[in-house]
């Protein structure tokens, strides 16, 4: 292991595969060091992967950031040379008992700390606030029922409204010893100033060491499920009810309507919009909207629907509001 | 040149329906049929594939398959004087 002495929270210790090697039952192969873990089509730095079929080779060549790979015996021979190397029999299992184990260790994913409130923050009696792993800023408002748990960080100003979940775990499932489990959550949450969650939203935390980010001046409106690794950029207006799948990142002054669902992985630009419940399966460039499952100039788009809008207004009747 | 085809086409992308291939020439859209999302993603898909240009002072007159093949008309003779 080399540790090193980051600040509370700060994940810092890189781990060579041969520290790993018993709680995985893995042949090393070549060793090498990695200081976090991911699948293949994240390109995290020094990341460790599981490579289990060959369908997934294209993205093993690709990842530039890639330290260490868990494979069978047949793979061996695909992974590049600059990779560290290990053999597993079922290298998912692998994986996820390497997985779990690096999260029992303090530094690792992340670095513990007994939980900080500010001075000035005002935490309603009924919340509950994990007792390590959680810094609430000055000025932070948490109101009745709202939870926040372990691996969250709030930034001043902030308000976490009534019922809220920050911090929660999500959804992501891998075959371990042949079933389908889920896999637990190991990440944290980044919460900037001026950021409001409100009522009934939930907001998971990131799946391996890395965080879930709303950006400063965001408002989740409520009953949004915002997943793990999203990022989402500066004075955001996410709608209530909005779903943004795992690993997105969104941009600035992005505006999510209410009941839209944006898939896993994507990029959302700075200024670009989406529409009322549309499902999101492609990236939205910056300036432009997801409306009607098409990709459209946002400024248009809404000027038009403006114009159009003021004249049906002008039609109605004023009295009855019929045309 | 944009035909009746072409304007039906557009309508049926904007609506996923083939509802406006029964619509009368002169049927208003905007009386109920698109909402104004609907209307705006419509003339936005006939500029793009079309490039039929539409000010904004014009947007709310093109109402119907007819108005829109009217406006199209005038807009090409228009940019051919």
């Amino acid at each position: 292991m080399n540790a090193g002495a980051g600040a509370a929270g700060a994940k810092t210790m890189e781990l060579s595969l041969a520290d790993v090697a018993e709680v995985a039952a893995l042949r090393i192969v070549r060793d090498g060091r990695f200081s976090t873990l991911g699948i293949l089509s994240r390109n995290t730095e020094a990341q460790l992967c599981p490579f289990f079929d060959r369908l997934y080779v294209d993205d093993l060549r690709n990842n530039a950031n890639l330290a260490a790979v868990i494979t069978t015996a047949s793979l061996v021979r695909e992974v590049p040379n600059r990779c560290a190397v290990a053999v597993a029999e079922d290298p998912l299992t692998a994986f996820l008992d390497v997985h779990r184990h690096v999260a029992t260790i303090d530094g690792f994913y992340w670095r513990h700390f007994d939980t900080e409130r500010a001075r000035d923050c005002t935490i309603d009696g009924s919340a509950f606030v994990a007792d390590r792993n959680v810094r609430i800023g000055p000025g932070v408002v948490v109101e009745p029922n709202a939870t926040i748990l372990e691996r969250c960080v709030i930034g001043a100003g902030a308000i976490i409204r009534a019922g809220a979940v920050v911090g929660a775990e999500g959804f992501a499932v891998m075959r371990h010893r042949g079933r389908p489990v889920n896999v637990p959550h190991f990440g944290g949450v980044e919460i900037d100033a001026g950021v409001e969650i409100q009522s009934g939203s939930v907001v998971v935390r990131g799946l391996f060491g890395e965080v879930t980010a709303i950006g400063a001046d965001t408002v989740v409106g409520g009953g949004c499920r915002i997943g793990h690794g999203v990022r989402i950029g500066r004075a955001c207006r996410i709608m209530p009810g909005a779903t943004i799948c795992g690993s997105t990142t969104l941009g600035e002054r992005v505006w999510v309507a209410a009941n839209a669902t944006i898939s896993n992985s994507l990029t959302i630009g700075d200024d670009a919009a989406v529409f009322l419940g549309e499902t999101v399966t492609r990236d939205v460039p910056a300036g432009m909207a997801a409306a009607k499952g098409r990709i459209l100039p946002k400024d248009r788009l809404l000027t038009v629907t403006a114009k159009v809008k003021q004249r049906r207004r002008s039609l109605r009747d004023p009295r009855t509001g019929r045309r | 040149m944009l035909t009746e085809s072409d304007v039906r086409a557009a309508l049926r992308l904007t609506l996923d329906s083939a509802a406006p291939d029964a619509w009368d020439p002169d049927f208003d859209f905007l009386d109920g049929a698109l909402d104004s999302l609907d209307h705006a993603t419509f003339l936005l898909n006939l500029e793009e594939v079309h490039g039929l240009k539409v000010p904004e002072e014009d947007v709310v007159s093109l109402k119907s398959i007819r108005a829109v093949l009217e406006y199209a008309e005038r807009a090409a003779a228009d940019e051919g004087t």
